[in-house]
């Protein structure tokens, strides 16, 4: 058994390092920072970080712990998934999972080091957060700073969501139809799912006593909504950035008090996803090739999948009628974005049966239903249909090839934000024309939000080489973008709630640019630097 | 040592990867030769149960692996075709990675290890900056770290230089006394200096199994030479198997592989190990009745 536990233990800190060491651990604990600066507001701005029936309360430790350590795991329970995952599928590309299947190593061994190594990963990332929140506390705070305090806040509220996310993280590439992209877009509604679930059943009672769900309460939104509501006396408190009356004198808040009625709950959140283990385990193939293979297969058999192969049946006449307008005797930077629109249809067909449905959905929905429910579906769908083209090449190892290309290489970023223009416009633009002669400014604002996001596709994809950072970063945007439903300006990007204001459009605008001038400027130093 | 009997793997799609497959084997190196898509992979994966076979069975030191396949694979060091290593560790942490996966938990045999491959210099470097050569030689240290009695390495010379693919050769050979190393390739200048047994694979099934000299005996008197114009070898070209042309100022110098004198100005030519085993593949049936297969 302990030969075991120390094979355990060496997958844990080998994930541990791997992960620890990539650019986007860095690039995760300067956001971190960033929002901790962010989410910890300096009360002379008129916003604090919790806000009871108009006052604020006291920069205390339990209230910077409690309103850090809630918000953080909300952000943890998405980014932390993104961080997380890919790990199995690492092991299948590099094949070192051939030769881990090779040696004595137990499947259940194999998966606890990854889960565990996981959870390593994802705690040194809150306390890495909860770090820079002391940080900002010692700047900010109005009180002695208590760390353990923060320990014990951040256990209660964040530890469960770690280990839902790194047990899901596993679950979600250990199952063949969870893995992928889909399975990727697909968690992201799943936790809108979970957070939706627990808050219902435990704010919605409205008393003091707690029903099941807050035992699967990994998101720990329900937990501090009801222990805050037990510790001011009210229903009418806010957490985030919010608002405050400066004539209302501050309140202090009392803090959590850690009795059984606390602590069974958050334990059984924590112990939750564990059987969700034993699924990972009966799915897992231990790298037989062949079971692989069939795994893929399985997960083409999905309902998308198949859509996708009979619809590259039908269009398998496409091609030969494409090369008219994208080839030609002399290379120009327009065939070559061409052709690039033209292989993206070809590799997923069923874009163009979206773009035909959009179209025709578009067409057919009044106005308000286009501009406030299926705009929003666009944009959803377009995360899947944008996430591979600034990625592709660097994916597959094809980038020297595209390199060689006339005008490719210098004009790389310009030439992937054209194609995903093409696309986001081939499901925006029809909205954006029926909104133009009654709602002219909702329509521009369409338009920003198709080049934005157009634009972060390409930055992030292009920068990164990874789909995910796309996907997570606009998903999350997304979600803050709907449940704000239009009441800051600044967050209606794309129009669907027409509070939109010249400044927030042309401040867009400028972003987008700022964003693809920036990407360039980075590619063109990378493309000096690898050929001097 | 090793011992094969009768193993096939079919596929879903009903193609057999490999085909009644049988061999017995004791320590040396064997030369698993083999166009690509002949088998080879698979079958090594077998020996290795990382897949099953789909009928046969495979006995390793008279214990069957499918039943009992953590003996094997305590004694067993793999490295795969294509192999890919984790950039963000260093040498000596990827290495005891796969040691501590492997139960050695010693230090100085990772060290020893890295040494024997003649990476102990660059130990504490990320494996992200290694060449080709050197991500290859930390993958065959990876199957070396347990002493292994019978070592698998999957086509470990594609993509390398000149220099590296004789590097590896010679570390290949330096492995112990009494060790089986099965080494596929299908290039066959690989094997011709460091395999006791070579075998040939075709379309999953086994055409050749013999020592390197038996397979050059084997072509004897079916290897031909013979010079001629540029527009004589463009008009035989595709008719004849030719191992080798080159271009000289008398004209094209040519060796072909065949039973039977190919033209009238052809002489036969000491065969080479590139010529026996494209004898070997051509002519199999022939071969494998010489040798009694």
């Amino acid at each position: 058994m302990k030969e075991r536990l120390l094979r355990v233990g060496a997958i844990i800190k080998a994930e541990f390092f791997l992960k620890f060491r990539r650019t986007s651990t860095l690039f995760t604990f300067l956001l971190l920072c960033w929002l901790a600066y962010l989410i910890f507001p300096d009360p002379r701005s008129g916003s604090t970080l919790l806000e009871v029936d108009g006052s604020r309360a006291l920069y205390t430790s339990a209230t910077v712990a409690l309103g850090t350590a809630s918000l953080g795991t909300l952000i943890l329970l998405v980014v932390g998934f993104y961080l997380a995952s890919n790990s199995i599928r690492r092991d299948i590309e590099t094949r070192t999972g051939q030769i881990i299947a090779s040696t004595t190593v137990h499947n259940w061994e194999y998966l606890a080091g990854k889960f565990l190594g996981h959870v390593v990963f994802l705690s040194a990332i809150v306390v890495g957060f909860m770090a820079s929140i002391m940080g900002m506390y010692l700047v900010r705070g109005e009180a002695r700073l208590e760390p353990q305090v923060f320990a014990s806040y951040y256990l209660v509220i964040a530890a469960p969501a770690v280990v839902f996310v790194a047990m899901m993280a596993l679950v979600f590439e250990a199952v063949p139809f969870l893995s992928g992209k889909l399975g990727d877009v697909g968690y992201f509604f799943f936790w809108i799912a979970m957070v939706g679930l627990t808050t219902v059943g435990v704010v919605g009672t409205h008393g003091a006593k707690r029903n099941w769900t807050s035992y699967l309460d990994s998101p720990a939104v329900a937990f501090v909504v009801h222990e805050t509501r037990q510790a001011v006396g009210t229903d009418h408190f806010s957490i985030g950035w919010n608002q405050f009356d400066p004539a209302k004198p501050p309140i202090a808040f009392r803090g959590l008090v850690f009795d059984r009625e606390l602590l069974l709950p958050r334990l059984g959140s924590l112990l939750f996803p564990l059987p969700f283990f034993l699924l990972a385990l009966v799915s897992f193939r231990r790298f037989d090739p062949v079971q692989v293979k069939k795994s893929v297969q399985r997960g083409q058999r999905s309902l998308l999948a198949q859509i996708d192969i009979w619809l590259k049946r039908m269009t398998a006449a496409l091609p030969p009628l494409l090369p008219s307008f994208s080839m030609g005797k002399n290379p120009s930077f327009s065939r070559c974005v061409l052709a690039e629109i033209r292989l993206v249809l070809q590799l997923s067909p069923l874009v163009p049966a979206l773009v035909v449905v959009c179209a025709i959905v578009s067409l057919t929905s009044s106005q308000s239903n286009l501009q406030k429910g299926i705009l929003p579906v666009w944009f959803f769908m377009l995360v899947i249909v944008l996430a591979d083209i600034a990625t592709r090449e660097r994916r597959a190892g094809t980038l020297p090839v595209v390199f060689a290309v006339p005008l490719v290489k210098s004009g790389f970023v310009w030439w992937k934000f054209l194609t995903a223009l093409f696309f986001t416009l081939a499901l925006t633009l029809i909205p954006c024309i029926k909104l133009l002669p009654t709602h002219p400014r909702v329509a521009v604002s369409v338009m920003v939000g198709s080049m934005l996001v157009s634009a972060l596709a390409t930055s992030l994809g292009a920068l990164t080489g990874n789909p995910k950072t796309f996907i997570v970063t606009f998903l999350l945007f997304l979600y803050l973008v709907i449940n704000d439903a239009g009441r800051s300006a600044g967050f209606d990007f794309a129009g669907w709630y027409g509070t939109a204001t010249p400044v927030v459009q042309r401040s867009y605008l400028l972003f987008t640019a700022a964003l693809l001038a920036v990407t360039q400027l980075v590619y063109r130093y990378w493309q000096i630097r690898r050929d001097y | 040592m090793l011992n094969i009997e009768s193993v096939s793997k079919r596929f879903r799609n009903g193609h057999f990867g490999v085909k009644g497959f049988s061999l017995q084997i004791r320590s040396g190196v064997l030369g698993l030769l083999g166009p690509n898509g002949a088998g080879k992979t698979t079958l090594m994966q077998m020996i290795a149960t990382i897949t099953q076979p789909t009928t046969g069975r495979i006995f390793f030191q008279e214990t069957d692996i499918q039943k009992n396949p953590d003996y094997l694979r305590q004694r067993l060091g793999y490295l795969p075709q294509d192999f890919g290593v984790y950039e963000n560790l260093t040498a000596q942490e990827f290495l005891g990675y796969f040691a501590s996966l492997k139960g050695v938990h010693s230090q100085s045999r990772v060290v020893q290890t890295l040494e024997s491959v003649n990476l102990h210099s660059v130990a504490n470097r990320l494996i992200g900056g290694f060449s080709g050569g050197m991500k290859q030689r930390l993958g065959i240290a990876q199957a070396l770290i347990n002493d292994p009695e019978l070592l698998i390495v999957d086509e470990p010379t594609a993509g390398l230089d000149p220099e590296e693919r004789v590097r590896f050769r010679n570390i290949l050979s330096d492995i112990g006394y009494g060790k089986l190393v099965i080494l596929s390739t299908h290039i066959v200048s690989d094997v011709e200096s460091i395999a006791t047994e070579i075998a040939i694979m075709q379309r999953g099934s086994l055409v050749f199994l013999a020592s390197p000299e038996v397979l050059l005996k084997s072509a004897a008197g079916s290897v031909w030479e013979a010079v001629l114009s540029s527009e004589d070898f463009e008009e035989i070209r595709g008719r004849w198997i030719i191992s080798s042309a080159v271009r000289r100022q008398d004209g094209v110098h040519v060796r072909i592989v065949h039973p039977a004198k190919p033209m009238g100005e052809a002489g036969t030519a000491e065969p080479t190990m590139e010529d026996a085993f494209l004898y070997a593949l051509n002519f199999q049936t022939r071969i494998a009745g010489e040798v009694g297969l």
